[in-house]
């Protein structure tokens, strides 16, 4: 469906969207350059026609009859064609587009940002426009759901900030890096994570209900915590290179760099982070057609990519009911989401899990 | 852009960008190098280290935790630290804690007493640690104790806090390798591959295989009876002890018992205790058995044709599928629907565990069996979920490599070096760093890949191996 209407593109603008971010874009820019494709694009199409202005003119100077249009004063003579004033639609000349400026401008489209990217991190970023993009937005925060990201790194050095921009502060060898003790590295450094990430589900662990949500994978962390990693996994090893797949809930472009850093020293060398690419937050993943590129934000891409996360969002994820039910879950696994998120526990006695699910249930 | 900088600073010209000089701010953040580059700075002349080499071999680790005053973890300064006001005791090591000893191949955990052994073809292949009071791990002289007149006895420790070496008998030790080691209530036996089984410690109900003396002083007894191969049908390859008995597994798949019979551990028929080993009949007539695990009174063993067959103790239900009395007096094979080849079976002192060869553990019997509070005592086996050992979508890979089991305790190790446990956590013997019972699998944190384990009454003893 292509919409040509501008009035209409704009109520259907309302909604959650992803873009790919380039790196060294910082977010504040890429919010501008989202913005200012729509504005451009939204004032090519078809805009709403001139207000017309209502004008009391004697009837001699129209072409209408007494009775035509208002019937006013039956007891004037009727042949007094030069006294009589008539109201007509004349067009209101201050509402041209050549007077006001075009319809549209930055303030008519409230755009916010999802969990942001560092300016040298590129990948998916999720947008939302209006207000009710942005509650859309604030509710995905607190269901802390996981992300993937494709982290390129590089053995033999360390630098400042850990990655590829800053300054290089010391050197190693590398050759001694074997597939097998990068994994086995790996293995040791999620034990802790995952540890923690069942402690702060905010569940009594010796309950019967941990014990269904940890057979079920399910025991993810619930109230706010700092960052957990969920899985980390070496996708390719070309000396001194390599590719990790990292997923995690509620972290930093920083903290993924440090892991980089620490899995380095583990292995008794050091590493950098020379590229960080979201590729999946949330429902939103980076292969799909309707994650956007700068080039190709227009009206009409945006309002089908709002479409498709409204499909997924409201259905399954945001409206708390269905959320906290057993139904909802069913169905993302038999649809294989990567999503997994834990149900709340109404008897926990820890504080900021109850007031998290106070605030949930008000909204 | 920097160069430009340098020039315009060293011609004390205000250099402003744009943004700032149109706002009529005196400060920007242009930036400007604060200071000096040394040679280090530059990255082509920064050297290279060198931190370990290509060829470095990886290196064993054993880690304790538990109940540390009975000296079965080996660590003295932790009950007994040399600066109390500064350190306080610690009587319960809720999280592994390394114990420095090198080269060590076998471990085994008894009743309050830990016996480590290497491999190695020196003179000292055995150490032991924790309670001596049956001299369960050998007779240690006591420098302490001041011989009255006319006295000859002397006193053994009967604790040992750290791990000492175990002098046994060998007749060459030059030529011979500690293959097994097992750990019962009060008594222990040394497998080696040429001089036999050593057996140490109680021996009240015939447990060490000798005949039983009545009235024998067992605490300070240098005593350690030796079990040639020959005198089994061939050599023996494993030996495992329970509380008060022990089994020996030969090549050929024999199963011989010793011990006390009362509950019908030793599987022979009879309740009366066994000085000598015998050999096991009942189902087991004509059946190769590969794998045996008791730890209590309970025993189970593995056949090569993937059967089951149970003896002993059945109080707590675990034999309960074929009998109903509390004990069962002969090997009886268990009728589980067995789809898959079973690898591993493990007895425990309330429960049982079973591992197939996909990776799925089995639990049954009575305690906390590690489906969660509710489930408390089951007759037929019930699966585990994998999910709890580490298996997700991303780790479609992760299954269960070798299950033990403790008196209350469980312990599992899966392929990626990682252990899960699960149980009575008695004082801390889970080593999941707190001293709450956990009801499903929890990982424990070694920082290390994780090879083998052995589950005591209320410690643990994990051996592992360093990741690089």
């Amino acid at each position: 469906m292509v919409v040509t209407y501008a009035p209409t593109a704009h109520k259907l603008l309302q909604g959650v969207f992803a873009v790919y971010k380039p790196s060294g874009v910082a977010i504040s820019s890429l919010l501008r350059e989202v913005q200012g494709r729509l504005v451009q694009d939204i004032n090519t199409l078809e805009q709403r026609p001139q207000k017309q202005m209502i004008l009391f003119k004697p009837a001699s100077e129209t072409h209408l009859t007494k009775g035509s249009l208002l019937d006013c004063d039956t007891s004037e003579p009727s042949n007094d064609k030069l006294h009589h004033m008539v109201p007509t639609f004349v067009p209101d000349w201050f509402d041209h587009p050549l007077v006001q400026g075009p319809r549209y401008n930055n303030d008519s489209f409230h755009i916010s940002a999802g969990h942001t990217l560092d300016v040298h991190a590129c990948g998916l970023q999720v947008l939302g426009l209006q207000e009710q993009g942005e509650e859309i937005l604030q509710k995905m925060k607190k269901l802390n759901l996981p992300r993937r990201y494709q982290v390129k790194g590089q053995f033999g050095l360390a630098s400042l900030t850990f990655g590829g921009e800053s300054r290089i502060v010391g050197k190693s060898t590398w050759d001694h890096i074997t597939e097998e003790k990068i994994t086995r590295v790996l293995t040791v450094l999620q034990g802790k994570h995952r540890n923690a990430c069942m402690e702060a589900s905010g569940l009594d662990l010796s309950s019967q209900q941990a014990y269904r949500l940890a057979s079920k994978g399910f025991l993810r962390p619930y109230a706010p915590t700092d960052s957990v990693l969920i899985d980390m996994k070496l996708t390719l090893l070309k000396l001194p290179e390599f590719i990790l797949d990292i997923t995690c809930i509620r972290e930093s472009c920083i903290f993924i760099r440090k892991i980089i850093h620490q899995i380095g020293l583990e292995l008794r060398s050091n590493a950098i982070c020379t590229q960080l690419q979201r590729q999946q937050d949330a429902v939103f993943t980076i292969h799909d057609e309707l994650t956007l590129l700068g080039k190709n934000v227009n009206v009409n891409n945006v309002i089908d990519s709002i479409n498709h996360t409204n499909n997924i969002l409201r259905k399954s994820v945001l409206k708390r009911k269905r959320y906290f039910a057993k139904t909802s879950v069913k169905m993302l696994q038999q649809n294989k989401s990567d999503i997994l998120f834990p149900e709340p526990s109404k008897n926990s006695t820890s504080e900021t899990v109850n007031k998290a699910f106070d605030h949930l249930a008000s909204s | 852009m920097t160069n430009i900088v340098r020039k315009l600073k060293k011609w004390n010209v205000l250099l402003l960008c744009n943004k700032h000089s149109q706002l009529n701010h005196h400060k920007c953040t242009v930036y400007t190098p604060s200071y000096k580059r040394t040679v280090d700075d530059v990255e082509e002349k920064q050297p290279v280290h060198k931190f370990i080499g290509k060829h470095r071999k990886r290196v064993s680790r054993i880690h304790v935790c538990g109940l540390t005053v009975t000296g079965a973890l080996g660590v003295l300064k932790l009950p007994l630290p040399e600066n109390k006001l500064r350190i306080p005791p610690k009587f319960q090591q809720n999280y592994p804690y390394h114990l420095i000893i090198d080269d060590i191949s076998h471990i085994a955990c008894g009743y309050g007493f830990s016996i480590l052994a290497s491999k190695l073809k020196d003179q000292i292949k055995v150490w032991g640690c924790g309670i001596n009071t049956n001299s369960q791990i050998g007779f240690h002289k006591s420098r302490k104790t001041k011989i009255k007149k006319g006295e000859t006895h002397t006193k053994s420790y009967q604790y040992l806090m750290e791990p000492t070496p175990i002098p046994l008998p060998f007749k060459d030790a030059g030529k011979t390798r500690v293959i097994d080691v097992a750990c019962g209530r009060a008594h222990s036996l040394i497998l080696t591959d040429k001089e036999g089984i050593f057996a140490m410690g109680n021996n009240a109900f015939g447990q060490c295989g000798r005949q039983i003396i009545e009235g024998e002083v067992y605490e300070s007894s240098a005593k350690v009876h030796r079990i040639p191969h020959e005198r089994f049908p061939s050599p023996v390859v494993k030996v495992v002890c329970g509380m008060d008995h022990s089994l020996f597994l030969t090549q050929t798949g024999e199963l011989f018992s010793c011990g006390w019979s009362a509950d019908g551990q030793t599987g022979l028929g009879i309740a009366e205790p066994v000085p000598e080993p015998t050999q096991l009949r009942g189902d087991l007539d004509g059946v190769k058995i590969t794998q045996v695990s008791s730890f209590a009174d309970t025993s189970l063993a593995l056949s090569d044709t993937n059967d089951i067959f149970g003896w002993g103790s059945s109080e707590y239900g675990q034999l309960a599928c074929v009998t109903e009395s509390t004990q069962a007096m002969l090997p009886t094979k268990l009728p589980f629907d067995r789809q898959k080849k079973i690898i591993q079976v493990a007895a425990g002192g309330t429960a049982c565990l079973l591992l197939n060869e996909s990776g799925d553990v089995w639990v049954w019997g009575y305690g906390i069996l590690g489906k969660g509070p509710n489930l408390e005592n089951a007759v037929w086996p019930r699966r585990i979920p994998r999910t709890l050992f580490g298996f997700s979508q991303f780790k479609p890979d992760m299954h269960v490599k070798q299950i033990k089991c403790g008196l209350g305790s469980f312990a599992a190790i899966t392929n990626t070096g990682e252990l899960y446990t699960w149980g009575k956590n008695k004082s801390g013997c889970l080593g999941i760093g707190s001293a709450r019972d956990q009801y499903f699998p929890w990982k424990v944190l070694t920082g290390f890949e994780v090879v083998d384990v052995s589950c005591g009454v209320d410690h643990m003893v994990v051996k592992s191996k360093s990741l690089l």
